[in-house]
Formats: C-alpha cells, sequence, structure tokens
C-alpha cells in the first residue's frame, strides 16, 4: 500500500524534529506539576480518580492536544511543497490522495506517541496516588485512549489545512489562526446572536473531549446512551417532575461523539485534498 | 508506442504562457536532449508528465497511459531526478533510498545503488549535511530504484562538478545500453551533446528544433564566424554590417576593435570585408572560425537568430 511507505517515511522524518520533542519535555513537566498538584490522597473508585484529577488536569488536556495536534500536522504537506522535497515524493508511484492519508496515519501515529510520553507517566503516577485497583486502573487507560482519540480530531484538520496552503508561513498562520477558532467559535457564534440548536454544541472541542471520555468511562458501568455533556443544562431547565428525565434522542447520547470526532476528521481532509488534488505545484 | 508523446500539450499560467501547443513524440530506447534557456518550458513540459501542473490543453502520455489519469501505474516504471526539489533533511541517504525501495516495491541493494552515484561513505549520514552535488547524486541513485523503463531527468548536471556530470553521463549510457529511454533536460548544449541520440529545442514554449546534433548543424546556413580586427567598429558601422546581405549575426568581442560575424555560406567575406572598410572602419586582420554548437544554440535560442 502506497500510503503505508509515505506514512512509515513520515514517521521516521517527524520523530526526528527536535521541536517536538521540546514540545513533549515541556508538556510533560507541566503535566506531572498538574498531576501532582491535583493529586488527591488515597481513593480508588473511578468518579473519585476522574473528580480528583480535576479541572486544572483536564485544562491542561484542552490545551496541550490541540497545540501539539496541529503543531504536528499543520506544516506536514505545506513544508515538503515549499522545499521541494514534494516533487521526490510525487515523481514515484504516489498519489496525491495516497500523501495525504499517509499524511494523516503518520502523523496520528506521531501524535500518539506524544501523548503517550506525555500522559502515560502522569497517569501512572496518579495511579500511585490512589491505588492501582481495576477501576482506577480502566479509568486511567479509558482516559488516555481518549485522549489519543481527541488529539486525532487536531491531526485531521492540521493535515487538511495543511494541503490547502501552499508555504510554510500560510501554515503557520492557519495553525495559529486554528488553535483559537476551535476554542472560541462558539462564543463567537453567541456573540454575533445567531441562535443554534443545543446539539450544534458538541462540536465544540471542550464537549467533544468530555463525551469521548464519558463514553468510554460508561463502558466499565455497561451504561451508553447517557446523554452527552451539553444535554444537561438545556434539560434541566423544562425539567419535568411528573415525567422525569427523558432519554436523550440518539443524537444527544455520549456515543453519538463519535460520528462529531469523525465529522471534525474527515471534513477539513477531503476539503483540503480535493483542493490539492487540483493545485499546480 | 512511444516512451512519451506530447499531443498540442499547452500551459499557461494566467496571461504568462508557459508551453504553447507543445508536440513531442520520443521513441523507446532513445536518448533525448531537451534543451533550452532557462524559463523556455522544460520544466514545466515536464512537470505536466509528472502530473505537477494539469495542462491548460493537449495531452501528455507516457508508454501510452495518460499522465493526468493513470500518473500512478506510470510513475511505477519511470525514474525521476524533478526540477527545484529537496532532500528529507532528517532522513540518512540510505533512508531516502528504503523510501523509494518501498514506494515501488523493488528490492535493489541501497548500498550498491549509492556505490553507482559515488556517495557510499554518506549513506548513514543525514542528507541535510549533504552538498548540493551530493544530493543530486542521491536523487540520481533515487531515479535508477526498479530498473525504470524510462528516466526523466531535469537539469541532471546542476551543482556537480565536470567529473560528475561525465559521471552522470555515463550513467545514462549504461541504462540506455540496460534499454531505459532517457528524456533529459538542459539550458546547456555541451552536457547534451555527448550523449543524445536526438535533440529538441524549447522557446518560449515551442520546439523551434527537434532533429539529431549533425541534422541541426546542417540545418543552420553558414555556420561559419568572420572574425575581424581593426578600429572604428562604430554603431553605425555595425549596423551597416547587419544590413550586409548573407550576414546573419555581429557580436562585439572587443569594442571597437573585434567583431565576430555570423556569416551565411552563399555570402563573399572578401565583399563583406570591402563593405566594412567602405563603411569608414579599418580591417588589420581577419580570420574565419566554424561555428561552435554554442552558436548554434545561440542561434536557435536568442530573438532573430536561424530559423531552421
Amino acid at each position: 500500500m502506497s500510503w503505508q511507505a509515505i506514512a512509515k517515511k513520515d514517521i521516521k522524518d517527524s520523530v526526528r524534529s527536535k521541536g517536538l520533542w521540546v514540545l513533549i519535555g515541556a508538556f510533560l513537566f507541566f503535566i506531572l506539576l498538574l498531576s501532582w498538584a491535583a493529586s488527591p490522597g488515597a481513593a480508588s473508585d473511578p468518579e473519585t480518580v476522574l473528580a480528583s484529577v480535576g479541572f486544572s488536569y483536564f485544562f491542561g488536556i484542552l490545551f496541550f492536544v490541540p497545540l501539539a495536534g496541529l503543531f504536528i500536522s499543520i506544516k506536514s504537506i505545506a513544508r515538503e511543497r515549499e522545499s521541494g522535497t514534494i516533487n521526490l515524493l510525487l515523481s514515484l508511484p504516489h498519489s496525491r490522495l495516497d500523501m495525504v492519508l499517509g499524511k494523516f496515519v503518520g502523523r496520528s501515529i506521531v501524535m500518539s506517541i506524544a501523548i503517550f510520553a506525555t500522559f502515560l507517566p502522569a497517569n501512572l503516577y496518579l495511579l500511585t496516588q490512589v491505588g492501582f485497583d481495576g477501576d482506577a486502573l480502566f479509568v486511567m487507560f479509558a482516559l488516555l485512549l481518549a485522549i489519543v482519540l481527541f488529539g486525532l480530531m487536531f491531526v485531521g484538520i492540521g493535515v487538511g489545512f495543511s494541503a490547502l496552503v501552499s508555504s510554510e508561513t500560510k501554515a503557520t498562520a492557519a495553525g495559529v489562526g486554528l488553535f483559537f477558532f476551535l476554542y472560541l467559535w462558539i462564543f463567537i457564534v453567541e456573540l454575533l446572536g445567531i441562535s443554534t440548536p443545543t446539539f450544534v454544541d458538541r462540536f465544540w472541542l471542550f464537549a467533544v473531549f468530555s463525551d469521548i471520555v464519558l463514553t468510554l468511562v460508561g463502558l466499565w458501568d455497561g451504561g451508553i446512551g447517557n446523554p452527552s455533556v451539553v444535554w444537561g443544562a438545556s434539560e434541566l431547565a423544562s425539567f419535568n417532575i411528573e415525567e422525569g428525565v427523558a432519554s436523550p434522542a440518539f443524537y444527544m447520547q455520549d456515543w453519538f461523539v463519535f460520528p462529531i470526532l469523525a465529522f471534525w476528521i474527515l471534513t477539513p481532509l477531503a476539503i483540503g485534498y480535493l483542493r490539492f488534488n487540483q493545485a499546480d505545484l | 508506442m512511444s516512451a512519451i508523446e506530447l499531443q498540442g500539450l499547452s500551459k499557461q499560467y494566467g496571461s504568462l504562457t508557459a508551453v504553447d501547443g507543445l508536440n513531442l513524440q520520443i521513441p523507446r530506447g532513445e536518448i533525448f536532449g531537451f534543451l533550452g534557456p532557462n524559463g523556455a518550458g522544460k520544466s514545466t513540459t515536464i512537470n505536466v508528465i509528472l502530473d505537477f501542473v494539469k495542462p491548460t490543453a493537449g495531452t501528455a502520455s507516457v508508454f501510452g497511459m495518460d499522465c493526468q489519469e493513470e500518473g500512478k501505474q506510470l510513475r511505477q516504471r519511470i525514474g525521476v531526478l524533478p526540477e527545484g526539489y529537496d532532500v528529507y533533511d532528517r532522513l540518512t541517504g540510505r533512508q531516502h533510498l528504503e523510501f523509494v525501495l518501498e514506494s515501488k516495491q523493488a528490492d535493489d541493494d541501497p548500498q550498491q545503488l549509492l556505490e553507482r552515484v559515488g556517495i557510499a561513505d554518506a549513506a548513514d549520514r543525514k542528507a541535510g549535511g549533504y552538498s548540493k552535488g551530493m544530493a543530486q547524486r542521491l536523487t540520481l541513485a533515487m531515479a535508477l530504484v526498479g530498473d525504470p523503463d524510462l528516466l526523466i531527468l531535469d537539469e541532471p548536471t546542476t551543482g556537480l562538478d565536470p567529473n560528475g556530470a561525465r559521471q552522470i553521463r555515463e550513467i545514462i549510457r549504461e541504462e540506455n545500453n540496460r534499454g531505459t529511454t532517457v528524456f533529459f533536460s538542459s539550458h546547456i548544449l555541451g552536457q547534451v551533446e555527448a550523449v543524445c541520440d536526438r535533440v529538441g529545442i524549447l522557446r518560449e514554449g515551442k520546439l523551434v528544433a527537434d532533429d539529431s546534433i549533425e541534422g541541426l548543424r546542417a540545418n543552420v546556413p553558414g555556420g561559419e564566424n568572420l572574425v575581424v580586427e581593426g578600429t572604428g567598429f562604430t554603431e553605425d558601422v555595425i549596423s551597416t554590417i547587419r544590413a550586409i546581405a548573407g550576414v546573419e549575426s555581429v557580436d562585439e568581442r572587443q569594442s571597437g576593435e573585434i567583431i565576430a560575424i555570423g556569416v551565411s555560406e552563399e555570402a563573399s567575406k572578401t565583399a563583406v570585408l570591402s563593405e566594412i572598410e567602405e563603411a569608414g572602419a579599418t580591417v588589420s586582420d581577419f580570420s574565419t572560425e566554424e561555428a561552435s554548437l554554442e552558436d548554434l544554440f545561440a542561434a536557435y535560442t536568442t530573438t532573430g537568430g536561424a530559423q531552421a
């Protein structure tokens, strides 16, 4: 398979980037510091572990993962175009689709390496604080998997936009712009006075990450189909004591975060590819 | 079936026409030299063949496969040294070749390929530290992976010393003896004349000549320079000389003192000399020299030059 050769080459190339290791080193320190600050003392049930991980830890994730994901991916194609290495790559029997796919897979693996290098030590440290029982282990594993899945969202967006731009400078600008946009769009929509259904809130990165974690943790309790984190607030407002809490529509259930995640990954990749496929290099 | 076939190929960038209705057929087994000054459209033509750019009109095919539709399959059969490329700074020479081997599902020995292009001792160094010439050799090694049926080399001797350029020509001959068709571009005629079966000269996106070197020489009338030494070769005198029948070009070699006049075979040199004196210049000495291939190339590629 053609894209596999590209992904392999790309991983070999990326892991030799000094910038990547500086980023990982800085965040490893940062996350360990947060973990230490958030460590709850002895407690072992999953809810307590999750709660004890605390908001500060979540914010660490919500800052590091988009930043690292975009940093790793935003130049992936633009850099090859600007330097001319793309002329070597596309002289070989690879299509431009192979290149986009290979870049996405390669950078996703690099992103996973970065996440493991950063969060595995932090999670192990937290486990020493709460005790190594099955529940805690599962929650930590679920959290790590959730961070990886969440990371793919930014790799998809980054590779997609990298295929859209023709220079490294534009790619950097796109990366910075996207970083802020992905946090702020929901507030911008609100400021503009556009009223949107609650469903739209599910696309916000905070909701995406929380729903992935809750869905995965829910698997341990055998519960699937719980409401999304964004569901509560609006439904509570119209809470009717006689009817109780109605089960949410399927698109407001926690697991529906996976189609949303797929949307975030595939839409930028598809747009980027279609444009890139028509471009003169 | 031709190795390369271009039909009415045009490429426009906005209002700029880079390639203008190019027709070209390169049979299998040939070494074809694609000549032209910088900016004539050579790289654009190659980039269409490689599907880096989309043609505005016309078609390009390699071994009967359309370059736009079947690019992936056709690139399996070719080896390329593209223009404006860069190597992957963080990967070693060997890793570059491993990438190509995997991409083409070939099983050549990377070390052997690196030896062939003369950089075996740098195999495990990062290519970011290579000189321009070493990067060029590495890229040539990458082009040779999988015994391609067609080699496309865009300005392969750029950045190489004369010895390196000679090695490249040797490799081109070896590959050609194996049956490989070679298509290579250059803006330097000397790089092409030694190895090519056929030469195409591109000027402003159009093919102005397509022939063997001997054929080209025969097509340029005259092909002789009359070198005149003396005094008083003012601009007026030079324009008078230009107007003389049979004079094709006038080149000042040393301002006011030595001029080289390209004359056609039919022209009488004695008549030219006497007209120079009549115009007011003094001739102290003169000699003739056969037009070099460089002159010939210049004649094809400068405006107002010979038309074959």
